[in-house]
């Protein structure tokens, strides 16, 4: 047991038996890497998470997996994923944080944001696919993860969830988005979270980004 | 995996899983179109209904507790909403904007008691067959991969990997905390990515293995 949990550099080593064929769109693999990043957002959701001072509002991971399934996976398996952990939810599986699941949650206020992790993982996917080009020289991939992290996992996720906030509670929209500043410094660190993870990531285990 | 579906025999358990759904999918939409002036006898039979429900459908002991545990996980934003409705207009009208998201809520919970997650599954099959029928968007649809049987798998996976996956995340910091390392309370996610996605491509192979390319 011990053996498979190694430093992340050294992880790779004994793996190299591999044929080369990363980019192979095939759909078992494909659809394997979908179901076990659908599963990542619900474990990150599931584990305690960063405590930050003087913020009351306790901050989740859950929207890091939603930033990394458009990082690791692209647009639209990136989307996929998010749709797929949605669906399970809707059919009463507890895999949002703090063990929330079922149908309420999607008749509730923060309908909104859910629907927006869709279309953020889309964007980030998008943003960053463009915006890394072919290298993977690390300030390169560092700023067109944090990019797409602000853009997909921040701006689009917002664009989304005040709206729904405002729409199902009736509560204006520019009241809703000032509600909604409290949750901003978690969004932001994790964004910073996510473009450090990518850069480890291509570090530990390059196949996953190509 | 646990699920929030209780078993039980009452008729809300037998009631087809599909009618249950449209009857939820009506009753929000016609009580988020209605305004909220002539609301207030409607969110109140509402709400005595949901609850007579959860007592019809577990008994009273178990309909109490249930309907306690789905209303406690959201009072938080309850409070801070009735703040808000408060502050905005007048009280009799905050109170049924309340009632009503409350009243909503608490049936999809009720249905979601009551109905298991295969046939859940069963209703998002049957629902994606005529979806894969319509113009344009079938056929796109089903140019990317989405094919019912597959989403059924896909499912299947997120809930074995779940279990896995929790087990790497325990495994991680196990590991950590013997070598003393004290990192960032993060650290821990870098690993749990790398192996996940490690296992993932594992299963990508067994799959492929197993004829599903």
């Amino acid at each position: 047991m011990a053996s498979t949990v190694t430093s992340p550099a050294s992880s790779d080593a004994p793996r190299t038996r591999r044929p080369a064929s990363p980019t192979s769109r095939s759909a078992g693999p494909q659809l394997a890497r979908i179901a076990v990043m659908t599963a990542l957002i619900a474990v990150l959701g599931v584990m305690p998470g960063i405590p930050v001072p003087g913020i009351a509002v306790p901050i989740t991971l859950q929207t890091l997996g939603v930033m990394l399934a458009g990082l690791v996976l692209g647009p639209w398996a990136g989307a996929a994923s998010v749709l797929l952990l949605h669906a399970l939810v809707a059919m009463g599986l507890p895999l949002l944080a703090g063990g929330k699941g079922g149908l309420g949650v999607f008749a509730g206020p923060t309908v909104g944001y859910l629907i927006g992790w869709v279309f953020g993982a889309f964007v980030v996917g998008l943003v960053f696919r463009a915006l890394r080009g072919r290298t993977d020289r690390t300030g390169r991939l560092a700023l067109a993860a944090a990019v797409a992290c602000v853009l997909g996992g921040i701006v689009v996720i917002y664009a989304f969830g005040i709206p729904g906030v405002s729409l199902i509670t009736g509560v204006p929209l520019d009241a809703a988005a000032l509600g909604n500043v409290a949750f901003l410094p978690g969004d932001a660190l994790k964004a910073a979270l996510a473009t450090l993870l990518v850069v480890g990531l291509a570090k530990a285990y390059p196949r996953a980004l190509r | 995996m646990i699920s929030l579906y209780v078993p039980g025999d009452s008729w809300l358990h037998r009631c087809p899983a599909g009618l249950k759904l449209l009857a939820l999918a009506v009753l929000s939409l016609a009580l988020m179109l209605t305004p909220l002036q002539v609301l207030a006898i409607p969110v109140l039979v509402l709400l005595a209904a949901v609850a007579v429900g959860f007592l019809v459908a577990f008994g009273p002991g178990r309909g109490v507790r249930l309907q306690g545990t789905d209303l406690r996980g959201m009072w938080l934003f309850y409070a801070v909403l009735l703040a808000f409705q408060v502050w905005l207009m007048p009280w009799g009208e905050a109170l049924v904007a309340v009632g009503r998201v409350m009243g909503i809520v608490l049936c999809a919970q009720l249905l979601t008691r009551t109905t298991p997650v295969a046939a859940m599954v069963a209703v998002a099959e049957g629902l994606l067959g005529p979806v894969l029928r319509i113009p344009r968007v079938g056929p796109w649809l089903a140019a990317r991969g989405v094919r019912p049987e597959r989403v059924g798998l896909a499912m299947g996976l997120v809930l074995s990997a779940v279990g896995h996956l929790t087990q790497l995340a325990t495994q991680v910091r196990q590991a950590q905390a013997s070598r003393g390392v004290t990192m960032a309370p993060w650290a821990w996610i870098l690993p749990l990515l790398v192996l996940s996605l490690r296992h993932a491509d594992d299963v990508g192979d067994a799959l492929a293995a197993r004829g599903v390319e």
